[in-house]
Formats: C-alpha cells, sequence, structure tokens
C-alpha cells in the first residue's frame, strides 16, 4: 500500500462512526457529529484542505443533504398521515383473514405487506407495525420480530419511497438510468431468497417445501414489478409496486390456501363494511401511484414541473497536496419534481380523501405535523453530518486515498467484497441511505481504479446495504420493543445474523457474475 | 446545559440542525468573493454545531 499511515487517517472518521455506533450503541446523530469533526480535522491538518475547498465542500453537501432529506421529510409526512386515518392498521388487520395457514401468514403479512410498507413508509416502520401483529396470530415474539425484519430488508433501497436510492445517486452523481437495473435486478434475485427464507423462520424446511410455489410466484412477481418499475424511470415508486405486485397476488393465493393449517388461526371472510374501508385506506396510496404515473408519463406536466431547478455551479479546488476535484455543477432539484415533491402531493391528496371519509379527529393536522417533526429531526441531523463527512473526505482525497488502498489490497476480489462494505456501513449507520452517503463515493473511486463496473459495483453497494440494514442495532431495538422482547436484542441479533450473512453472500456471487458476464 | 439538553431533546436537534446547514449555505457566498474570517466563521458554527449533538441523547 502506498502510505498506510495516509490510508490509517482516511479510514478513522468511518472508523469512528462504526466503535461508537456498534461499541458504544451510540445513535446515528451523535456518531455523525464525531465522524464530521474527524473527517473536518484531518482533512485540514493531513490533506491540506483549505478554507475555501471545505467552504465549497459544505455548500455541495447542503445541496446533496436537501436532495435526500426531501424525500425523508415528505414520506414520513405521508406515512403519518394514512396512520393517523388508521389506514396502515385497516390494511394490517385485513390480511390475517385472508388465510388460516401460518406459514402462508407469515409470507403475507411478513415479508409481502412488510415490502409494501418499506415501500411506502420504512425509518423501522415494517418491522414496528407487523411485530404485534404476529405477536397477536400466535407467533413466538422472536419469530414476530425476525420474519418481517428478514421480509423487508429486500425493498429497502426503493422503499421510504426512494430515499436511499436517491442517496446513491446523490453521492456518486451518476444517472438513475445507469444504477436503477442492476440494483433493482441484485435487490429482485436477493427478494427471492427472502421468501424461502421468512417460510423457514415461521416453520421451518417442511414450510419451505409447501410454500415454493407461493414464494416463488409472489417473489418473481414483486421483483419484476421493482425491476420494471425502477427500469422505467418509476424508482421513487418501484418498491412500493413491487409490494403492490405481491398484495394482489397475496389475496387470491392465501384466499386458495385458506383452509389448509387452521389449526393456528381462524378466518373470516372481510365484511363489506370492512371492504370498504379497506378500499379508502388503500385510496391514500392508490393517489401517490396516479400522481407519480402522471408527472413521468405526461410529457407537458413533467416538463412544466421541472422548470423551477437548484443547480449552483461550483469551481475547481485543490489541496496544498495536489488533490484537485474539478469544477462543475453541483446536484440539481427540480424543486416541483422532486420525489420529495410528488410524496408532499400524494400526502395532501391522501388527507383529502381521509378527511372526507371522515377518519381524523379534530386535532388530527397538529398530531400529523407534530409527529412527522419529532421523527424526522434525528435523521436530519445525522444526514447532514454524515454527508458533509463524506463530502469533505471526498474534496480533500481522503476517499481517492481509501480507494487505492482497497483495490491495491483487494485486486480481483473486490467485486466480492463490494457488497460487504455497503452492509457494514448500513449496520454501522443504521440505514442504507447513510450506507450510500458514506461509502457511495467510496465504491466508485475504487471501480473506477479496478476498471469494474461502476454500475454493478454500486449496485452491489446498495443492495448489501439494504439486506444488512435489517440488523442494524436502532431497527432490532426498535423490533425486539414492539414485540415484548426489549432486553433480548441480542437473542434477535443472533437469529438474523446467519439469514443476513447468506443474503449478502447471494449479492456477493450475483456481483461477481455480473462483472463476469459484463 | 446538560439538563437543559436532555429536557429538550427536540429544541436542541432543531437548534444543531440549522447550525449545521446554515451556514453552509452562506459558506457558498463567502467562498466566492474570498472572505476567509467569515469562512472559518461560518465553519466554526457547524463544528460547533456537531460538538453539541455529541451531548444529545
Amino acid at each position: 500500500m502506498a502510505d498506510p499511515l495516509a490510508f490509517f487517517l482516511a479510514l478513522l472518521p468511518i472508523a469512528l462512526i462504526l466503535i461508537l455506533m456498534v461499541g458504544l450503541r451510540w445513535g446515528a446523530a451523535r456518531a455523525g457529529g464525531a465522524g464530521y469533526l474527524s473527517a473536518l480535522l484531518i482533512g485540514m491538518i493531513s490533506f491540506g484542505a483549505g478554507p475555501q475547498l471545505l467552504a465549497y465542500a459544505h455548500a455541495r453537501a447542503l445541496l446533496l443533504s436537501i436532495d435526500v432529506l426531501l424525500i425523508i421529510w415528505a414520506a414520513f409526512l405521508l406515512y403519518r398521515v394514512a396512520d393517523e386515518a388508521g389506514a396502515i392498521r385497516t390494511i394490517g388487520e385485513a390480511l390475517p383473514h385472508l388465510t388460516a395457514d401460518r406459514g402462508m401468514q407469515a409470507l403475507v403479512i411478513g415479508w409481502v405487506f412488510a415490502s409494501f410498507l418499506q415501500g411506502v413508509g420504512g425509518f423501522g416502520v415494517p418491522v414496528a407495525v407487523i411485530s404485534p401483529i404476529l405477536v397477536g396470530l400466535g407467533f413466538t415474539p422472536l419469530s414476530a420480530v425476525i420474519i418481517p425484519s428478514i421480509g423487508h430488508g429486500w425493498a429497502v433501497t426503493f422503499g421510504s419511497l426512494g430515499s436511499s436510492f436517491q442517496a446513491l445517486l446523490a453521492a456518486t452523481g451518476l444517472p438513475s438510468e445507469l444504477l436503477a437495473g442492476p440494483s433493482a435486478l441484485f435487490l429482485g434475485i436477493s427478494g427471492l431468497l427472502v421468501g424461502f427464507m421468512v417460510a423457514h423462520a415461521a416453520q421451518g424446511w417442511g414450510a419451505v417445501r409447501r410454500l415454493f410455489v407461493p414464494v416463488l410466484l409472489l417473489g418473481s412477481g414483486m421483483g419484476l414489478a421493482q425491476y420494471f418499475g425502477a427500469i422505467a424511470g418509476l424508482w421513487n415508486i418501484s418498491a412500493f409496486l413491487g409490494g403492490l405486485a405481491g398484495l394482489l397476488i397475496a389475496i387470491p393465493l392465501a384466499y386458495r390456501n385458506r383452509d389448509n393449517h387452521t389449526e393456528h388461526a381462524s378466518p373470516a371472510p372481510t365484511r363489506g363494511l370492512e371492504q370498504r374501508k379497506l378500499l379508502i385506506a388503500l385510496s391514500g396510496y392508490a393517489g401517490l401511484i396516479l400522481i407519480t404515473l402522471a408527472i413521468q408519463l405526461i410529457p407537458s406536466l413533467h416538463d412544466w414541473l421541472g422548470q423551477v431547478r437548484i443547480q449552483v455551479q461550483f469551481p475547481s479546488v485543490s489541496t496544498s497536496l495536489g488533490f484537485t476535484t474539478p469544477s462543475g455543477a453541483g446536484r440539481a432539484i427540480p424543486v416541483f419534481r422532486h420525489a420529495g415533491s410528488i410524496l408532499l402531493y400524494a400526502s395532501i391528496l391522501a388527507y383529502g380523501i381521509y378527511h372526507r371519509a371522515g377518519l381524523y379527529p379534530s386535532n388530527a393536522p397538529r398530531r400529523i405535523l407534530q409527529g412527522t417533526l419529532r421523527r424526522v429531526l434525528s435523521p436530519s441531523v445525522s444526514i447532514a453530518s454524515m454527508v458533509s463527512m463524506a463530502v469533505i473526505m471526498e474534496n480533500s482525497g481522503m476517499t481517492d486515498t481509501l480507494a487505492r488502498g482497497l483495490a491495491e489490497s483487494t485486486g480481483a476480489l473486490f467485486p466480492l467484497v463490494a457488497p460487504w462494505i455497503g452492509a457494514l456501513g448500513a449496520f454501522m449507520t443504521g440505514s442504507n441511505t447513510n450506507s450510500n452517503v458514506v461509502f457511495g463515493a467510496l465504491q466508485l473511486r475504487t471501480a473506477e481504479l479496478t476498471g469494474y463496473s461502476a454500475a454493478i459495483i454500486l449496485a452491489a453497494q446498495t443492495a448489501g446495504a439494504a439486506l444488512a440494514s435489517v440488523m442494524a442495532p436502532t431497527k432490532v431495538v426498535v423490533g425486539a420493543s414492539t414485540a415484548g422482547m426489549a432486553g433480548k436484542e441480542g437473542d434477535v441479533l443472533r437469529k438474523l445474523i446467519p439469514y443476513t450473512a447468506l443474503l449478502v453472500l447471494l449479492i456477493s456471487a450475483l456481483t461477481a457474475l455480473g462483472i463476469w458476464l459484463n | 446545559m446538560m439538563d437543559w439538553l436532555k429536557k429538550h431533546s427536540f429544541e436542541a436537534h432543531a437548534l444543531v440542525f440549522f447550525l449545521i446547514t446554515l451556514p453552509s449555505a452562506a459558506l457558498y457566498l463567502a467562498a466566492r468573493s474570498g472572505a476567509e474570517p467569515v469562512i472559518w466563521l461560518l465553519i466554526s458554527m457547524i463544528a460547533f454545531g456537531n460538538i453539541l449533538v455529541l451531548f444529545l441523547k
């Protein structure tokens, strides 16, 4: 390795976040602050970053942060609009009535519905919502946490209305057309394995054999819907489309299996009133699909909404050691066509529908806004700090130093290592989004240095991060607490490790195959 | 101060968020005009925000 000390110093901010979050159990916001401070000091002292470079790096970071935060804020607003109206509860309550088959219940609720929730909400919501439902259906608390945890991982990158994928685009500056296909392909294939794992976690190998065909149908349907949504430019709703396709396939499929294995549950057909409630609950999300499709598919509307753009020109900057960041425009934010704005329109429409249906108490708007603000503030701080850290590292040459070190030490094995870097990032920062922010540029630079396809390496990054994000301590704590397993998070983690490791191994194999075929 | 931060976690997070983000916008203008002392002042504000967040739970 060219300069081990420089490599060590460049690694320090990332290592610090890892140690603080995993070792000392700090939250992402605090650890992000520590990572930022260390990157700032190391960049200035050891990598020769001057005031001009740092000033432009912060301005770049602000634009990237806004790009990601707009989606996170609006996605959670939509979730709160639906949750406050009882829409999430209505959908969750309707699903167990479809079948009495315990394995099928695990698939429909813990995999398909969890993926749907990840598509529209994310932020640990799938596990928090589904674990209590599964406990109520008679699953053990441990299984009730494990099943939705594994079940939603494959939908994380394109879930939360695409915030993690947006972070990958922002961190690398590459277009969605290049990255969406390979990312959705890797995640779709892993989604199929996720289905078998959910069946296994619910009832062992017997369920895997018995539910082979339903898993195949559901996995293919969800994976293909996500894939085609992503490559068609609808990546902000492609996990949502996958979850929706899964629900559309699961309902008749579960109904066919409704008389099997009746020893554990008592199915009751949904009554007329419940069906009406269910339709109203789903209509809030149908609005999101309609608005997204209208904006993507009607050229005049697409162009009109894209007229107002925030874009800043940055000059070339160099460190005193000679590392240069070329001049160029920062990330463009089309204010009225941004995925966050689309979510905002959908939230307003959903609010109108639920309000008209009389689903809100009098103080609902205040509760929705307060709930949203309280929930998004801490992640916003961590994203702002980590994005600043990542951009300072990139502009001061620290990321380049790390990438060169990685390229030299892993060599031809780098494609196998790439998903594990993403997985490590998600585990340590608690999210696929943060992992993409911290490691996106590093993976891109390493791919450039090693000569491997950037699209495949970055797909490996985000897929590894998505699948491992379910094991992040913050998510495990949320899941364990909602299933009555607070204080037993270690048991949950031990059970999740083999499933997650197998999934990331699959991504390693797919990456190697992709590179070989490319 | 630690007590205040514990009791007012929401307000403290909001303060940190604004300390991190608002000076970043001003930094672009300061860098364009080459005002080095202003750049250091704004970076110090961001660094202070990130130090403050270390004390938040």
